[in-house]
């Protein structure tokens, strides 16, 4: 009888269930980082090779985007820019990451007035403009590709933090967790080995949207002349080199905006895809018009 | 110790603070005590504080005033390590049979959590024991690789008691473990419970909005309205002459399938 | 349909077949409900009785898509309608409520404006009219204090008196045809009993036909007059309540009721129950859908399928209010069988092991 039960019921695995084709998204992202990584092999020239005699050349068969106004090849800029953009972006996103997590899962799992101060305090940090606690920092420290992914870094953080506490109470509220602590697991282990799992989606999924504004943030900071600093080169500083020549040379400007729009774009679908599968479940549980019992 | 109750709450007081600033008292000075081996039942409508009782109980949250004794000892002046040492002879099963189980996690790790919790026993032997408890709680073994979202309810409540048979317990908490379950599955659950308690010699608190599934399963049974205990009886005694006002208009409220079937019952000898 | 049948039905459902994507969840279901008349549709979740109701209003959502039959209302077809007559209809001529109100409700409008609002998109009355309409529903469905209590929002309410808000806009527009999904799985028992009180009381001073959707037979028995048991998207029976509690006569029924726990059940014994799962939708074959799970079941159950048919003879106690019908070839109110009930009755609670 149980055997025939079981035939029955249907044998999925989430697991493979979840992984399908990778969106269009999340593959061009990834061709923009590769390109990016490996421009030592596929740019045609170094970033910083001149050539005096070809400035501003148009697009040709050597130089896919032309040169600039010294004759460095644009596309070689463009790629290694990119690396540094991503690096600042990766560095940021990670520290982020970790800290935003520390800082909001104790925030829910202290829960009263711990939780009151570190998210008042998260608060205060979302309010402070971006560019002027950049500054001070700069000032402070100097501008270095260092200061740079922590400033970004410390900036993103009140953002991971607030997802990180808003998922774990959630999860929490869980009777899995409930049902953990009555049977004597530790609350460091149900929230590493249990909870922080479920919400990894969510938290990846907020890191996406905080890559996102990394590369907005280090664009802005190295158009300022706060980031990256020439000659090290980022999309940031491309696009403030070529602001210079928009009238004469658009392609100059245009490139390194594009590469920003598309970067920021692919990272926000990833994001969506990302934070998709809680919410697609939640909607399946909804339809399958499971019955809720008040207690 | 072993003729004392199992468990002894004593002047139980647990408040909590509601969005306009005022105290709201969920449970409100109860006391009572669930004899070893009996199946004690909690009943009372939503808001009557039985599942915060529960959570006091079960040293989920902590009481404000009063003390909860286990096995003789006062549950709030045990030390962490002696407080999960402890809680390895109090489990628990909830209502929703799904949101208990760890939708990442396999039949298999979660039954085996509280065992590696509490470092018990060798992989292979907790293999062991987990095929031992869904053979217990009658699911078969293939299961053990299955995620909750492949089971269905009935089944997934299954594993959640099978995790809470684990570690051998004295007590299990029973929160409306029944209640979100279909007619047909209830009956099955209900049935696996009392086979359970009769085999394990289990103690059981059984929480529940549902008269009529608590007196298939409780001989003695309380009755909770606003955070008060006003009613603690044999199950015979509060069915057939209930004292308190409210049991009487609880009992009342409870719909009948067969209109037919309750007289003849209540009428002996009109055969229909 | 027979020339014989006394008041033309009020809501014809013949042979409605719904499925989500490709697997069909409900099957070949067909029910008739007169004017005022009570239907308790009664199954275990998964069988198909809510999609059943939303269909019938016209509310279910793609991936759920109506693909088959006729919901006759007064003899027109909703499912012939254009979707702006379907909308004149709903909430007007046919309405709903549902288990939680807690959600059905629009927790940022006042209850006031809720329910004129259900008032004026249907009939062309003023707000002061719609407004007097409103308190004197609030006070039919037993809110203290009408009047005052029209400004204010849904969460300032219990879920009791959440669900009788609910009711008040549902019978705003005076409908034919009330839809009661699980109206009460989510209250307290007493309020529970209030709430069916009411719904009682309403129905019959308004003459409102109402299907009641409901996993508890308990709550159908006191309710309803004719009840349809759901199983695996199809009804397996449908008899007059009185018949269909003292005589079921399908198997599933039989045991759905011995499984049900209320006051009256013997404690000395476990209880019956029903061995293993309900099928799952999209995976049954042809036969009966019960027979893996009931103890008479043989070969001549899976050979085919088995249509909806009259079983026994006319009601008990003189009821002509519908002859029972049941999909099954066995039916336990056959001649043949009826000798040994007790035996069969033994059958039902042996005869199963738990899945």
């Amino acid at each position: 009888m149980a055997e025939a039960v079981i035939a029955a019921t249907p044998v999925r695995d989430p697991r493979r269930a979840r992984l399908g084709i990778p969106p269009v998204s999340a593959l061009l992202l990834l061709l923009i980082v590769v390109l990016c990584v490996c421009a030592p092999l596929v740019a045609s020239a170094g970033p910083d090779q001149i050539d005096p005699t070809h400035p501003f050349a148009a697009a040709t068969g050597q130089h896919w985007l032309g040169t600039d106004e010294v004759g460095r090849d644009l596309l070689s800029r463009l790629l290694y820019g990119g690396r540094l953009s991503l690096m600042v972006c990766a560095g940021s996103v990670a520290l982020a990451f970790v800290l935003g997590t520390v800082w909001g899962v104790a925030a829910a799992d202290r829960g009263g007035w711990v939780d009151e101060i570190l998210m008042r305090g998260a608060d205060i940090a979302m309010a402070i403009p971006q560019i002027l606690f950049a500054l001070v920092c700069v000032a402070a420290f100097g501008a270095s590709l260092l200061s740079l992914t922590l400033i970004t870094g410390i900036l993103l953080t009140p953002s991971s933090a607030r997802m990180a506490r808003s998922v774990t109470i959630q999860e929490t509220g869980l009777d899995y967790y409930s049902a953990g602590i009555a049977y004597g697991a530790g609350k460091i282990r149900l929230l590493s080995t249990e909870v922080l799992p479920n919400i990894f989606p969510a938290l990846a999924s907020q890191a996406a949207i905080n890559a996102a504004s990394a590369i907005i943030l280090e664009a802005s900071l190295s158009f300022v002349g706060l980031g990256v600093q020439p000659p090290q080169t980022s999309w940031g500083v491309l696009l403030q080199q070529g602001y210079g020549y928009l009238y004469n040379d658009p392609s100059y400007a245009l490139a390194p905006a594009i590469m920003i729009l598309l970067t920021i774009l692919c990272l926000n679908l990833v994001a969506n895809r990302l934070s998709s599968p809680g919410a697609r479940r939640a909607a399946r549980r909804a339809a399958r018009g499971g019955r809720t019992v008040r207690k | 110790m072993a003729d004392g109750p199992l468990v002894s709450v004593r002047d139980v007081v647990k408040s909590f603070r509601t969005r306009d600033g005022g105290q709201f008292r969920a449970v409100d000075g109860v006391s009572v005590d669930i004899r070893r081996g009996a199946a004690f039942g909690l009943v009372g409508e939503s808001g009557s504080g039985k599942s915060t009782l529960s959570r006091c109980i079960l040293r989920l949250t902590k009481p404000d005033e009063g003390s909860i004794c286990f096995d003789g000892r006062d549950m709030g002046t045990l030390s962490g390590g002696q407080l999960r040492r402890l809680r390895s002879q109090i489990q628990v099963v909830f209502q929703d049979p799904h949101g208990s189980l760890n939708r990442r996690k396999s039949v298999a790790e979660i039954i085996a959590a509280p065992l590696a919790a509490h470092r018990a026993g060798s992989r292979s032997q907790r293999a062991q024991r987990v095929a031992e408890l869904l053979d217990l709680v009658q699911l078969p073994t293939v299961m053990t690789s299955r995620r909750p979202s492949e089971l269905s309810g009935g089944q997934a409540q299954r594993v959640a008691i099978a995790r809470a048979l684990a570690l051998s317990p004295d007590f299990v908490v029973l929160d409306e473990a029944v209640s979100a379950l279909d007619v047909s599955i209830r009956a099955q659950i209900l049935n696996l419970l009392r086979d359970l308690q009769a085999q394990l010699g289990l103690t059981y608190l059984f929480i529940s909005h549902d008269l009529g599934v608590v007196r298939y399963l409780c001989e003695e049974i309380g009755v909770m309205q606003r955070g008060r205990l006003v009613e603690v009886a044999a199950r015979d005694e509060l069915f057939s002459a209930p004292k308190h006002p409210y049991t009487q208009v609880l009992l009342d409220a409870v719909p009948v399938v067969n209109p037919r079937r309750q007289s003849a019952l209540t009428t002996p000898g009109d055969a229909t | 349909m027979t020339a014989a049948t006394p008041p033309a039905p009020l809501l014809d459902v013949r042979d409605l077949e719904v499925s989500v994507g490709k697997t069909p969840v409900v099957r070949s279901v067909s029910f008739q409900l007169a004017p005022g008349e009570r239907l308790g549709l009664v199954g275990e979740s998964g069988s198909g009785k809510t999609l059943t109701a939303l269909s019938v209003i016209g509310l279910h959502r793609a991936p759920v898509r109506v693909s088959g039959g006729q919901i006759l209302l007064n003899g027109t077809d909703l499912l012939a309608m254009r979707r702006r007559e379907i909308d004149k209809v709903r909430g007007a001529r046919i309405s709903m409520i549902y288990q939680d109100p807690a959600t059905s409700l629009d927790p940022l409008m006042t209850i006031g404006a809720q329910i004129t609002e259900a008032i004026r998109l249907h009939e062309p009355v003023s707000r002061a009219q719609a407004r007097n309409r409103a308190v004197e529903l609030l006070g039919d469905v037993g809110v203290p204090s009408p009047r005052e209590r029209l400004g204010a929002y849904p969460h300032e309410f219990s879920g009791g008196m959440r669900q009788r808000v609910m009711i008040a806009i549902a019978l705003a527009c005076q409908p034919e045809v009330l839809l009661c999904d699980e109206p009460t799985t989510a209250l307290d028992v007493t309020t529970q009993a209030l709430v069916l009180d009411l719904l009682d009381r309403l129905c019959r001073e308004h003459g409102v036909a109402s299907v009641l959707i409901t996993h508890d037979l308990a709550v159908a028995s006191g309710f309803c007059d004719k009840i349809a048991v759901m199983y695996a998207g199809q009804v397996v029976e449908q008899a007059a309540a009185a018949d269909f509690f003292e005589r079921p006569a399908h198997p599933y029924s039989a045991a759905l009721l011995s499984a049900s726990v209320d006051l009256a059940v013997d404690i000395s014994r476990p209880l019956p129950t029903i061995a293993g799962q309900p099928p799952v939708a999209g995976s049954l074959s042809a036969g009966c859908a019960f027979r893996s799970r009931c103890p008479y079941a043989d070969e001549a159950c899976a050979a085919g399928e088995i249509e909806l048919h009259s079983v026994g003879g006319p009601g008990i106690g003189g009821s002509t209010a519908g002859v029972a019908e049941a999909r099954c070839i066995r039916p336990l109110t056959d001649n043949a069988f009826r000798g040994n009930r007790g035996q069969q009755a033994a059958r039902l609670t042996q005869g199963v092991i738990d899945g």
